[in-house]
């Protein structure tokens, strides 16, 4: 019995399916939805697989973590109403405009020494970028408002994940209060010192004012640090264990407070019932405008940009910020030339340990990875598409459309021969085809409903470009290989989002 | 239905079947399979902002799969199938009109026979077809790890396999 063997009688079993396809997908899409807005603090991220998404008993918690702060106030809380029509601005624009001025309107506003200030960080840009300190340390702050009509409702259906959960009646409208405290053993108490299982490792506490009114904005706050640090016991937890024992430290640098939350529940709707509060709420309103600091910022970013992209991009090639919603992904910026515009985004990172020439598409699971050699190295380029409609609802499509590749992304990558060499990663992305919508309204799903109008616009707001990508691969060799490219992407990438770079990380 | 949660859906969609045979190979149970393709499909789309543009993205959800097994088994390792397989493998026999399914069965609890980490690395080697250091890579360990368990799996599932390997190449 040898290896292929191995291969072999390991395929066999795989591939006899079972026959039990529950819909995996739909219920992830729906925990995620539903967890989302309450489970961000990097204490959820632990949650791992067995997470328990009962509801939990409804239980009331009276008063607050700060005894000596200040009673709610008895007016009416000084949120906004969401009136204005939605400004011509992008989505870059307003999360901008709001990492700009949101402290600057909060930190009058709190109780005496407590302040606001930037995170600095990339993962929670921007809404969540800020941090509450204290006299005794540091909470995440992720305050949000948002039209009560577009409200999710999460809190108002209870805990999703545990922690104790209550709400009440203040000025206006009413409080809901989620506590959660993530103890060692929350996931799965392995390796733990003797009697510390429970020990209470980071909090993640959530207050949502919801008013009364139709037409109010309901305001949701999000905090969450560390709290302690584990201990572990002396030996690891079997002899399985792999790596380093005791684990090392991987949350030196987030919030922390010894002593838990900052801001009690009570302190949240004294807050909100300040009257400068109104310009929290219509800073945060994603309809509202955005200031002309932050549109000068926006310009001057793009400036930069062409400047540094002159001297290596082909010629009728522009690159800029993105103005929809893709901020935030490694593609933010548009490539436009003379026939349409592409999504753009790239990088740079070192070769791969032991790279060897040739090994091109070698690893890769994409359907079509193509590679091609250069002088000093080779060009990796992998292809995927999109179907007609990507939500699987073919139905909705005209006959026989199913199958039509309407958008497209490419990645390039450029791998040099050079053991110290970089590797230059573009990735672009475009509509170049409509999307078939079907002639006739469909007869069931969201669409029959006949206040919506059928058929869908059959682009769908992402740069088109009927020829596919705007870059050649020849010309992304070309690029690649400019002198000065590896300053010339990290130029262009800190003008897009001055507060870093985006990371990958899978336990998000 | 938002563009993001589309575009997830159309991922998930095109890599689940493979994903649940890599699950299955590893726990040995259809039903946990989808549980952990459930949690990994739960934390990728969590993220999936960042994870869109991953230019490989499907080595990137096999690896969140292959850790969230682990995860799993580190907490509820007595509730894993490690035992119960074998009760698998009666099951899969009674079910099955011929001796094909027994033989599988045979499979499944040699498999099971190994532990967790071995077990993965001999399906991300045999299975996925990883190299030592893409195997490496996504169990977070030592190529030299990866090296001596490949080695003592391959001997145990050879010891354990052959009369039935054996009898199934007649």
């Amino acid at each position: 019995m040898d290896d292929d063997d191995v291969r072999r009688v390991l395929s066999r079993v795989a591939m006899k399916d079972g026959t039990h396809h529950r819909d995996i997908i739909g219920s992830a899409v729906d925990i995620v939805l539903r967890r989302r807005r309450r489970m961000r603090a990097y204490g959820a991220a632990a949650s791992g697989v067995a997470v328990a998404m009962g509801a939990s008993a409804v239980v009331w918690v009276g008063g607050g973590s700060a005894a000596t702060r200040p009673e709610p106030a008895t007016s009416s809380p000084a949120v906004s109403t969401s009136t204005q029509a939605p400004a011509k601005q992008s989505l870059w624009d307003k999360q901008h405009d709001i990492y700009n001025r949101l402290a600057g309107l909060v930190n009058p506003l709190l109780p005496s020494g407590l302040s606001l200030t930037q995170s600095q960080s990339a993962d929670l840009f921007p809404s969540g970028g800020f941090w509450l300190r204290g006299p005794s340390g540091t909470n995440s702050f992720d305050l949000s408002a948002v039209a009560k009509s577009n409200r999710n409702q999460a809190m108002e259906n209870g805990c999703v994940a545990g922690g104790v959960c209550s709400h009440r009646q203040v000025p206006g409208g009413t409080l809901y209060i989620s506590t959660k405290n993530f103890t060692a053993d929350y996931g799965g108490n392995s390796g733990y010192a003797p009697g510390t299982g429970k020990q209470v490792l980071s909090f993640s506490d959530e207050y949502e004012f919801v008013p009364s009114a139709d037409d109010g904005m309901a305001v949701d706050l999000m905090m969450s640090a560390e709290v302690s640090k584990e201990h572990y016991a002396a030996h690891p937890p079997s002899d399985d264990w792999q790596g380093q024992w005791p684990p090392p430290d991987v949350s030196t640098n987030g919030p922390r407070d010894a002593s838990g939350v900052l801001l009690s529940p009570d302190d949240f709707a004294t807050l909100i019932a300040k009257p400068g509060f109104a310009a929290v709420t219509t800073v945060l309103d994603q309809y509202s405008p955005v200031s002309a600091a932050t549109l000068a910022q926006h310009k001057a970013a793009d400036g930069t940009i062409e400047a540094a992209v002159k001297p290596v991009l082909p010629a009728g090639l522009t690159l800029s910020i993105a103005t929809d919603d893709r901020l935030g992904f490694d593609d933010a910026m548009t490539l436009t030339g003379p026939s349409g515009a592409n999504m753009f985004g790239w990088r740079t990172e070192p070769l791969p340990k032991n790279w060897r020439h040739g090994q091109a598409c070698s690893s890769h699971t994409q359907p079509k990875c193509t590679w091609k050699e250069v002088p000093g190295g080779e060009i990796e380029v992998t292809h995927s598409w999109l179907p007609g409609y990507i939500g699987g609802a073919t139905y909705l499509l005209a006959p026989g459309q199913a199958d039509t590749q309407t958008a497209g992304s490419d990645v390039y990558k450029y791998l040099p021969d050079d053991p110290n060499g970089t590797v230059v990663i573009v990735s672009t992305g475009e509509q170049y085809r409509d999307i078939p919508w079907a002639a006739e309204r469909p007869t069931t799903g969201a669409f029959a409903d006949p206040s919506r109008p059928w058929p869908p616009p059959a682009r769908s707001g992402v740069p088109f470009n009927a020829g596919g990508p705007l870059l050649s691969v020849d010309q992304f060799a070309a690029l690649a290989q400019k002198p000065g490219i590896t300053d010339v992407i990290q130029t262009v990438n800190t003008a897009v989002d001055k507060v870093g770079g985006v990371n990958v990380s899978i336990w998000g | 239905m938002t563009e993001a949660e589309e575009e997830f859906r159309e991922f998930a969609v095109a890599v689940q079947g493979h994903l649940r045979r890599s699950a299955y190979l590893l726990c040995g149970d259809w039903h946990l399979a989808e549980d952990i393709v459930q949690s990994a499909f739960v934390k990728i789309f969590r993220v999936w902002r960042r994870v869109r543009k991953v230019d490989n993205r499907l080595a990137y959800a096999r690896q969140v799969v292959y850790r969230c097994f682990l995860d799993l088994y580190r907490k509820e390792k007595k509730q894993l199938p490690t035992v119960p397989i074998a009760g698998l493998a009666d099951q899969v026999v009674a079910e099955s009109e011929g001796g094909d399914s027994s033989f599988d069965g045979m499979v499944l609890e040699a498999l099971a026979g190994l532990p967790p980490r071995a077990r993965a690395v001999i399906v991300l080697r045999f299975w996925e077809d990883m190299s030592v250091e893409q195997t490496a890579s996504v169990l977070g360990v030592t190529e030299g790890t990866v090296k001596s368990q490949t080695s003592r799996a391959v001997a145990q599932l050879r010891d354990r396999l052959a009369t039935a390997f054996d009898e199934q190449a007649r």
